[in-house]
C-alpha cells in the first residue's frame, strides 16, 4: 500500500476527475503487483454507465436538425456533427487544397443543378495516376503509373494556365500589330457596335460612363437638343399656323 | 439511442474508449478517456433489432479490433435493445460469441421519466386539491 500513496493516489475521490484517476491507475500499472487491478480498472472506466452521454449527442443533433433543415440527409448531417465535434473550441483550422479544391466542385455542381443541367460525373478525389513512360537506366522507355498529390497537380495546372496565357497574350499582341498595319477601319465598327449596345441598353446617365466611345452618345443628346431647335423652328409654325388661323378668324369675324 | 427528431427517427451511436496520448514536451504515453459520437442515422419505420445491428455492424464494426475490444453497451432499456431474442443485446451476443459482454441498461433514464411524470402529475394533482381546500 506505501508504494500506491507514493504515486500520489488521490485521497478524496469526490474531487477526483477521471483522468487524473487514470493516470494515477497508469503509474500503479507499471508496478508488477497491482498489474491486473489497474487492467480491470481501465476496463470499468470505459464502461458509459449511463445513457445521458448519448442524449447529449441527442442535442447535438437538435442544433443541426431543426424543423426548416428538415430534409437533411444523412451522410451531411453526420459529417456536420463531426466537424462540430472535432472543431468545436478551436479558433485554427487548417484547410488543404484538397478540401478547397472539393468545395469548388460541391458548389459548381449545386449551380448546375439550380440550372437545372445534369451535372456531369467528374473525377473522384484521391491520388490520381496517369500514365507516363519512364526511362530505365539501361535507356530503354518503359510505361508506369504516375501518382501524384493534389498539390503537385494543382501547380502543373498553375503551369499549363499560365503558358496559355502567355500563348493568348503573344497571340493577341500578333493581331494587333496586324491589325493596326492593315485596317484602320475596323475601330470604327467596333465603336459602333458598342454605341448600338449601349443605345439598347438605354443607359440614362452620363456620369457612370466615361469611355471615349461613350462620349460619343453624347451626341444624340446634342440631336436632342437639335429637336429642341426643331421644336423652337416648330414653335413659329405653330405661331404661323396661329397666324395663319388668327387671319381665318378675322375674316370670319370680317364676314360677320 | 434512438429518439424521434423532426418527423424522423435519429439514431446515435456513441462510443467511450481509451487511447493513448502523448503530452506536451514528454515521451510518455499516457491513457485518455474519450467519448465521441460515432455514427448517426435517421431510420424509417424499422427501429427494431436487426436495423440497429445493421447500422452498428456498418458505422463501428469497421476492424477486427474494434470488434475483440467492444466490452459493453448501455441502453434506455427499450424492448428493441434490451431484448435477448430478438433486441440488439442477443443478436451482439450472437455475433460476438463472448459471454463476458456487458449489458448495462440505464437505470437512471426510467426513473428520470418517472420522476418527470410524477412532477407533472404532482402539479395537476396539488392545484387539483388545492381547488378543493379554498373551495
Amino acid at each position: 500500500m506505501e508504494d500506491i500513496r507514493t504515486l500520489g493516489f488521490p485521497q478524496n475521490f469526490r474531487d477526483t476527475d477521471e483522468e487524473s484517476l487514470l493516470k494515477t491507475w497508469d503509474n500503479i500499472f507499471k508496478l508488477p503487483k497491482y498489474n491486473e487491478i489497474s487492467e480491470i480498472v481501465k476496463f470499468i472506466f470505459t464502461l458509459p454507465t449511463s445513457s445521458s452521454d448519448t442524449e447529449q449527442a441527442f442535442s447535438v443533433v437538435k442544433m443541426f436538425k431543426t424543423s426548416q433543415r428538415n430534409s437533411l440527409e444523412e451522410k451531411s448531417l453526420e459529417g456536420l456533427i463531426l466537424l462540430q465535434q472535432k472543431y468545436a473550441g478551436k479558433t485554427e483550422i487548417s484547410i488543404t487544397d484538397h478540401m478547397v479544391k472539393s468545395y469548388f466542385e460541391i458548389r459548381q455542381k449545386l449551380n448546375q443543378r439550380k440550372d437545372g443541367i445534369k451535372p456531369q460525373a467528374g473525377p473522384e478525389p484521391g491520388p490520381v495516376s496517369t500514365q507516363r513512360i519512364e526511362q530505365t537506366e539501361d535507356g530503354a522507355e518503359r510505361e508506369g503509373p504516375l501518382v501524384r498529390t493534389h498539390s503537385q497537380l494543382d501547380d502543373l495546372q498553375n503551369q499549363d494556365q499560365s503558358s496559355r496565357i502567355e500563348e493568348e497574350s503573344k497571340q493577341d499582341a500578333v493581331s494587333n500589330t496586324e491589325y493596326s498595319k492593315t485596317d484602320k477601319s475596323q475601330p470604327a465598327q467596333e465603336g459602333e457596335m458598342e454605341i448600338e449596345i449601349l443605345k439598347k441598353k438605354e443607359i440614362r446617365k452620363d456620369s457612370d460612363c466615361d469611355s471615349p466611345l461613350i462620349k460619343k452618345l453624347k451626341k444624340p443628346k446634342v440631336v436632342s437638343s437639335g429637336k429642341k431647335k426643331r421644336s423652337s423652328s416648330k414653335t413659329p409654325n405653330r405661331s404661323n399656323s396661329a397666324s395663319k388661323k388668327k387671319p381665318v378668324t378675322s375674316t370670319k369675324r370680317q364676314g360677320k | 439511442m434512438t429518439r424521434p427528431q423532426c418527423l424522423a427517427i435519429a439514431f446515435v451511436l456513441k462510443l467511450k474508449y481509451l487511447k493513448s496520448e502523448k503530452e506536451n514536451n514528454s515521451l510518455v504515453s499516457v491513457p485518455v478517456i474519450q467519448n465521441k459520437i460515432i455514427g448517426v442515422a435517421t431510420m424509417k419505420e424499422d427501429s427494431y433489432g436487426k436495423a440497429f445491428i445493421d447500422l452498428i455492424t456498418e458505422k463501428l464494426f469497421v476492424n477486427d479490433e474494434i470488434r475483440r475490444n467492444f466490452i459493453g453497451i448501455t441502453h434506455d432499456n427499450a424492448q428493441a435493445l434490451s431484448s435477448e431474442q430478438k433486441g440488439l443485446i442477443g443478436r451482439l451476443k450472437d455475433e460476438l460469441k463472448r459471454e463476458n459482454f456487458m449489458d448495462l441498461p440505464d437505470p437512471c433514464h426510467g426513473a428520470s421519466l418517472v420522476a418527470l411524470y410524477q412532477k407533472m402529475y404532482f402539479v395537476i394533482r396539488f392545484t387539483n386539491k388545492w381547488k378543493t381546500f379554498v373551495l
